[in-house]
């Protein structure tokens, strides 16, 4: 009997040692990676690519094309509409600026179609994790604008006039949330420090008009994206009282 | 080409080593790096093959320092002397301000000497130089060997094939042991300095 | 003080920078390279030598070897695409983990090598370099 339990032991020893060095990726450690096959974003990623290579007109044409024909894909998703739009802002500034553009304009296109690729292909994100990724790429797109806006005051260069404008939002925001809306700007804006430079800013775009143009695009741009998250909360606290 | 740097007071000359496969080029450079290792601040380059044979060229770059308020810079070069690496020679000439020609004194290597100076005078035509013009030195190398009983050209010989008309400087030589390799590289500065010195003033 | 002479394809012996052109040389590779996050660009003539040098202050590089092996390699790759019946390829890049290399023609005398890293593309680095050269081939004119 004794002899048995030895030999049992024995063996459970060897098995969680063999287990232990043969160990096996746990399901969740592994990343799901999609290839993007016939993906709609495949000519997306594929322009972007070249862009990495090349900036010319007919680069960034293919670039906004291919954002036009993924918008026509997407049409019903906010979330990849509005990284779309970040996309297209972005690479309308750098098709009229080329060298002139702010050097980080290529890497925050980069950022912000690796978190689409991200959102549009995981299976299971739900919609808060895609818009803290959404939330991510706008900060970036938010920050990027305010460099350049930054260089463009201290080189006194005039920004070339860039008309963007985005989809109207579907989703009215429900009257409940309306004394929100002044405290959104509020937590949105960043910290203190900043909010002279973008104060400087606006007063620079009254005088400009092509800096009006293109400042007044992404301000549109923002405008949306609040739009959606006023919605968005509206909706879960109705969920939330009606549990 | 020489480049002369007014703002910094610098100028830079490249002289090139060349002459036949196995002739001792880049035996002059690792002499000269291993023994003034100290005073030498760069990493001799050399880009080879397995079989420690040039494939592109070696490089060493030597400060002289300051002479006429001017800081002289040389770089020296060497070229593979395989036949079959003649465009990596002619790339390697570009710009080229000074040459040492390295002749292998053993017998058997005759006729690679005068068609290795033929291949230098024609790559330099290239560049629209004359070997005429060009301040060149002549190192006739291995002469160390003579003590070992092996077949060497007699130097008069090897002066009547490559320096007949050129009538250059030369310098008996064993660059693997040493006689005459520092005494070479001096010549050939002095006398790409001095054909740049009116360039100077 | 500051006479010329014209490069080296008629056989000339030197080439003299004044000045005021090394200064203006400088400042182009200063505002269209470095200030767009570059770490290092260096104009160098085909006979590898240094004409001038810019760098971010952080990794010191061994220049003159590279610019040795840059004006070998330009050569090298030039004389390949006459072979292949192309007059000259309009891209050589090396990429690596952390830094790239970017060589680019200006005239038929010097190159100019850019190193950088992550922080530019090399697409935007393309256009920065298309309008360095433009100010530099004015610049390296003699007389200028």
């Amino acid at each position: 009997m004794a002899q048995q339990r030895d030999k049992d032991n024995f063996r459970s020893q060897v098995e969680d040692r063999l287990d232990h060095l043969f160990q096996e990726e746990s399901p969740e450690a592994t990343e799901e990676h999609v290839g993007l096959g016939e993906h709609p974003l495949k000519g997306l990623k594929a322009v972007l690519l070249s862009i990495d290579w090349e900036i010319t007109d007919s680069t960034m044409d293919s670039l906004l094309n291919e954002i036009k024909n993924v918008e026509y894909v997407y049409s019903e998703d906010k979330i990849i509409l509005t990284f779309l739009q970040l996309l297209g802002s972005i690479g309308r500034y750098v098709k009229a600026n080329k060298g002139r553009a702010h050097p980080d304009a290529t890497r925050v296109i980069n950022s912000v179609y690796e978190a689409l690729e991200k959102v549009a292909l995981t299976e299971g994100m739900t919609r808060v994790e895609k818009e803290k990724m959404l939330l991510g790429e706008v900060a970036k797109f938010k920050k990027l604008k305010e460099q350049v806006v930054l260089r463009k005051a201290e080189k006194k260069e005039p920004a070339v006039s860039e008309v963007t404008p985005p989809p109207a939002p579907s989703q009215a925001p429900p009257p409940a949330p309306a004394p929100e809306e002044r405290e959104i700007p509020a937590t949105e804006s960043a910290a203190p420090e900043e909010t002279p430079v973008e104060l400087r800013a606006e007063a620079r775009f009254a005088e400009m008009s092509p800096h009006e143009a293109f400042a007044y695009a992404l301000e549109e741009i923002k405008d949306v994206i609040r739009a959606e998250f006023r919605a968005l909360r509206a909706e879960i606290r109705l969920w939330r009282e009606s549990k | 080409m020489a480049i002369i740097n007014l703002k910094k007071k610098e100028v830079q000359a490249k002289v090139v080593y060349y002459g036949p496969g196995r002739g001792g080029k880049t035996t002059n450079l690792e002499y000269i790096y291993k023994k003034f290792r100290s005073r030498i601040q760069t990493e001799m380059v050399t880009i080879k093959t397995h079989g420690d044979r040039t494939l592109f060229f070696d490089f060493l770059p030597i400060e002289i320092g300051r002479i006429k308020g001017y800081d002289i810079r040389i770089q020296l070069y060497t070229v593979p002397g395989q036949v079959k690496y003649e465009s990596t020679r002619r790339l390697v000439l570009r710009g080229v301000d000074g040459i040492v020609f390295v002749a292998d004194s053993l017998a058997v290597r005759r006729k690679e000497n005068v068609l290795s100076l033929k291949s230098l005078a024609d790559n330099l035509a290239s560049y629209k130089k004359s070997i005429l013009e060009i301040p060149l030195v002549f190192q006739y190398n291995k002469r160390d060997l003579l003590d070992e009983g092996i077949p060497l050209l007699p130097v008069e010989w090897l002066e009547k094939d490559l320096n007949s008309k050129l009538k250059a400087p030369s310098f008996e030589a064993s660059a693997l042991k040493g006689p005459n390799v520092v005494q070479t590289m001096k010549k050939i500065i002095i006398m790409t300095i001095d054909s740049l010195r009116k360039d100077l003033t | 003080m500051d006479k010329q002479y014209i490069s080296d394809t008629d056989g000339q012996r030197t080439y003299i920078f004044t000045p005021a052109q090394l200064s203006k040389i400088e400042a182009v590779l200063a505002e269209d390279l470095l200030d767009v996050g570059v770490h290092s660009v260096t104009l160098i003539d085909m006979a590898g030598n240094i004409i001038s040098t810019m760098d971010n202050g952080e990794n010191k590089h061994d220049l003159y070897s590279l610019a040795a092996l840059a004006a070998g390699n330009f050569g090298a790759v030039s004389t390949m695409a006459g072979l292949i019946g192309e007059e000259e390829f309009s891209l050589l890049f090396h990429k690596g983990k952390k830094e790239n290399i970017h060589f680019s023609k200006v005239t038929d005398e010097f190159l100019l090598i850019t190193i950088f890293g992550k922080e530019v593309s090399l697409g935007f680095l393309r256009l920065k370099v298309a309008e360095a050269t433009e100010k530099l081939v004015i610049a390296l004119k003699p007389g200028s």
